[in-house]
């Protein structure tokens, strides 16, 4: 169990996202749905403020958008030996890795199949990666604020323009507060610079290179935009990149802060406040519930281990400054926004505890997630418990005032038949019976789009190359492609007069998310986890 | 064709899953595709055709046309204003009502008919030209006409008798309604006429109240006339003092809406086709949620009793230690069975009960029953087929 400062930490954590729940989603309407006059490049760049799109002009401007910096990433990667900023002399990237990369990158994945400060320039982690940081969040919150158009609208062909939306959020949201927190991270004791690896004799003689680099920037957008891609190969595990008790708070915190501040702006948006605070305290009470139990799991200890004290719980892989009870709520934080940070080695937390983060990705598919594809997420999920509970009325299914029918119905649940297939399939198709549940964690990090990785295989290799960046594409755009589509079909659609706009709140619907949640996951993950994570875990403690 | 959305989807997310399990799991083929069959939600690959009564599933208010769930009217009384005789209003409201064929003017005709039978014989007699105006008749140069009193306002320049005032608000309050007859721009009388509403009406909108169907009326009477008509019969609102004309554009309005309006007849027809759809409806979600949740329940229940000839540890999830493998798989296919020939019909007879009016209390019957039911029912069988 937690002692008395793990849970005063607990407790102050949920009532400051209780605080900014409100306050970040206020900001992100403002901007979103703004009636001021459009700033000074708008007219230099000749985007109208009125020129909105329909909902094949704005996937089309996505999918341009995206295979533009994509391609761009690749580039930056293969050829960076030529570029300048590159104090160590790094080589070029092969191109397997770098495929990977560049689409870990935009998939707003940020699998890391490689060591950082090994492996890329400077100025591949600012002008490929932390470019990318910031445009794949922005994205994915253009297309949460199209499906919000899309279902608050009525008999619209047009959701808004993309580049618009881009650039608003970039500039009015991401960048500001990037610069604020990367200032908090240099006060923190992050470095900030762009000269060459100290290299420094230890007491007992040894050479060590000792990191340096444009740290605190890509600190800031990696915990921000729920990227999760560290400047280091340990991630935030490292002094530099979390220099104290206090940015490790305030990384979990930023985790939140733009993913619930987007769930508020929806519930304000479709007028369903009710349905929404309803969802955020699931989510709270969830987050709770986890982190006292990864905890009280982590603090048995090793079991194997013989005439070794284990009061301290397991330690292995963990960071000494942040203890098990401090590693254990990053990763269920990590985990929970689809951010895949991590501050310990997920491979060394025992079977148990692995397994929380891994069903947060499985099955947390449908309740939480990352900056944009989050909160699209969360809708599609509403829409088919609408559609399976909204029988039970005597009624066609409705969802916010709206009709739906077969094709909604389809395309809501496409995402997550991409997802379980991206899963399942690539599991299938890698063909290890050993080591089965590394191989379906990296594949369900992949298409979840969350990033961390628990695993000790072969990772930087062509077939987990090729095939993990597929289940990325196919994690992120098989979820975005439908979410377009069906808020072009929704806005098409006139509201129901008289019409609740969702059946269900309070008590009875957060039982009901429990429940779906469950049987869902159960369904499609229950025989994988049993052949790979449950069996570690009974394995595990039944020889103990 | 119908669906059940989430559902069938899951069916054939099943499939998928059970074939990637073939390829990094130990078992047989056949024991695969055994467990598909044990988990396949065979109920929902059903057929259906009747599209219509769900349409009218979402109806949720209905217009009645006053003038349907009347059974009888007849004339109560006639009032004339104070220098006309009884006789000379008879004959205006002949006069008026002699061209036009709705209820009204036939409940007017045949009281004059059996009241005045000399007058109307000699009406016969004279046997004039005549020419039908909106609500009245010209007749050799003079103009009668009959209607509610908002109507008669509009329409004659003279203002209400005094005395007849009084009277049409007494006959609208005793739950008549009164009508107005004019002679040449002057109002010489009120007739008041009593309407009795059909009982089997009454029973049709308490039938509609209980499936949350609100229902309309609307005639051309005045407001108190309608709503005294509203409250015998049972209806929820109603549109009073509208003329023939803003009617059609009512009803039109209505349906653009998607509102159903129907008359006469057809109201029990629909209402019945409401009740039917709805209950379909929720049979349907019943269905459903009660299937999914059964389909975990079974996958929690098999894959670990499965899996223990290949790994001994996972003794420690099967719950419900169902013996071997092969009475595990067999009691699930039973089961299923059972299911589709047995639970599934019994499942539909007991929604369309409707357990709870609350549709949250209604999903948690079904999610917890799906559970419970599938446990108990796993294991009944298991220890059976032990028994053999």
């Amino acid at each position: 169990m937690l002692t008395m400062f793990e849970g005063a930490q607990l407790i102050f954590f949920v009532a400051i996202l209780f605080l900014l729940f409100k306050v970040m989603g206020e900001y992100i309407d403002f901007i979103l749905e703004p009636t001021r006059p459009s700033p000074v490049f708008y007219r230099v760049l000749r985007i109208r403020n009125n020129q909105e799109q329909t909902w094949k002009q704005y996937l089309g401007a996505i999918l341009v958008f995206s295979i533009i910096s994509g391609v761009g990433t690749l580039f930056l990667l293969l050829f960076q030996s030529h570029l300048p900023l590159n104090p160590e002399r790094l080589p070029d990237i092969p191109f397997p890795l770098a495929f990977n990369i560049a689409i870990s990158f935009l998939t707003n994945t940020d699998w890391q199949a490689y060591g950082g400060e090994s492996t890329l320039s400077y100025f591949s982690q600012i002008m490929a990666l932390g470019v990318q940081n910031f445009f794949s969040p922005a994205v994915g919150l253009c297309a949460a604020a199209a499906l919000c158009r899309g279902l608050f609208r009525e008999n619209t062909q047009t959701l808004g323009n993309f580049w618009i939306d881009l650039t608003r959020i970039i500039v009015y949201l991401l960048l500001p507060l990037a610069v604020i927190v990367s200032i908090f991270f240099m006060q923190q004791g992050t470095p900030q610079n762009f000269s060459p690896y100290l290299d420094i004799q230890t007491l007992q003689g040894a050479l060590q290179k000792i990191v340096q680099g444009p740290l605190a920037s890509q600190e800031a957008i990696k915990v921000l935009g729920t990227n999760g891609g560290g400047f280091t190969h340990v991630n935030s595990a490292h002094p530099y990149e979390n220099p104290t008790m206090g940015t490790n708070f305030f990384q979990m915190m930023g985790f939140f802060l733009i993913v619930l501040g987007q769930l508020y702006y929806f519930g304000k948006r479709i007028r369903c406040m009710k349905t929404i605070w309803t969802f955020f305290f699931v989510i709270v009470a969830l987050l709770v519930f986890q982190v006292i139990l990864c905890t009280s799991v982590e603090k048995q200890g090793l079991p194997f281990l013989q005439g070794i004290d284990t009061s301290m719980g397991n330690l292995e892989g963990k960071e000494m400054r942040f203890g098990v009870f401090g590693s254990c709520f990053y990763l269920i934080a990590s985990s929970f926004t689809s951010c895949g940070a991590v501050n310990a080695i997920v491979s060394s937390f025992t079977p148990a505890g692995k397994l929380f983060s891994l069903l947060n990705i499985e099955f947390g598919k449908t309740l939480f997630g990352g900056v944009g594809m989050g909160v699209c997420n969360m809708a599609l999920f509403a829409l088919l418990i609408c559609s399976c509970a909204g029988f039970l009325r005597g009624r066609t299914p409705r969802y916010v005032g709206k009709s739906l029918e077969f094709h909604e119905i389809f395309l809501a649940f496409l995402p997550f038949c991409f997802f379980y297939l991206a899963i399942l399939g690539f599991v299938a198709a890698t063909g290890r019976s050993t080591g089965l549940s590394e191989v379906i964690y990296a594949y369900s990090s992949a298409a979840g789009n969350n990033g961390s990785s628990a695993t000790s295989l072969p990772l930087n290799s062509s077939w987990y190359n090729y095939t993990l960046a597929c289940a990325m594409l196919l994690g992120r755009f098989g979820t975005l492609v439908p979410v377009l589509a069906l808020a072009g079909a929704l806005g098409k659609k006139k509201k129901i007069s008289g019409a609740e706009l969702f059946p269900l709140k309070g008590v009875a619907l957060s039982l009901l998310l429990i429940s779906a949640v469950l049987v869902l996951g159960i369904i499609v993950f229950l025989p994988s986890l049993l052949l790979g994570p449950l069996l570690d875990m009974i394995q595990y403690w039944g020889k103990a | 064709m119908r669906f059940i959305p989430s559902a069938r989807g899951i069916a054939f997310l099943l499939g998928g899953v059970i074939l990637s399990l073939s390829f990094y799991s130990s078992l047989p083929f056949f024991w695969l595709m055994a467990l598909f069959f044990a988990l396949l939600p065979l109920p929902l690959i059903r057929f259906s055709s009747a599209e219509s009564s769900i349409e009218v599933a979402n109806t949720d208010r209905l217009i009645i046309d006053k003038a349907s769930i009347i059974a009888k009217s007849e004339v109560q009384e006639i009032i004339p204003a104070v220098p006309v005789s009884r006789e000379e209003l008879a004959k205006a409201a002949y006069l008026a009502a002699s061209l036009h064929h709705d209820q009204e003017s036939r409940v007017i005709l045949q009281y004059v008919e059996k009241a005045f039978p000399s007058l109307v014989e000699r009406i016969k007699k004279e046997s004039l030209t005549a020419q039908s105006v909106r609500e009245g008749v010209r007749i050799a140069g003079h103009l009668y006409q009959k209607g509610s009193r908002s109507y008669m306002e509009r329409l004659v320049a003279d203002t209400m008798p005094h005395d007849l005032e009084s009277a049409d608000t007494m006959i609208a309050r005793q739950g008549s309604t009164p009508i107005l007859i004019a002679k040449d721009e002057r109002i010489i009388g009120v007739i008041a006429i009593r309407q009795y509403v059909d009982a089997a009406a009454i029973s049709l909108c308490n039938h509609l109240r209980n499936i949350e169907v609100k229902t309309v009326v609307i005639g051309c009477d005045s407001k108190l006339a309608l709503s005294s008509i509203a409250k015998q019969v049972g209806c929820d609102e109603y549109v009073a003092e509208i003329s023939r004309e803003s009617k059609e554009d009512l009803i039109e309005n209505h349906e653009n809406k998607g509102f159903v309006v129907k008359g006469d007849k057809e109201l029990k027809s629909i209402a019945q086709r409401i009740g039917e759809g709805r209950k379909e409806l929720r049979q349907e979600g019943a269905l459903s949620i009660f299937l999914l949740t059964s389909v975990a329940a079974r996958s929690i229940l098999l894959f670990p009793s499965l899996l223990i000839p290949f790994y001994p540890a996972m003794k420690k999830l099967d719950v419900l230690h169902l013996s071997t493998p092969l009475i595990a798989l067999s009691s699930a296919i039973l089961y299923n069975l059972l299911l589709t020939f047995f639970l599934v019909p019994l499942i539909g007879r007991l929604e369309a009960r409707r357990v709870f009016t609350s549709m949250a209390a209604n999903a948690f019957l079904w999610l917890t029953s799906g559970l419970m039911i599938t446990v108990i029912g796993i294991k009944t069988i298991s220890m059976l087929l032990r028994g053999f």
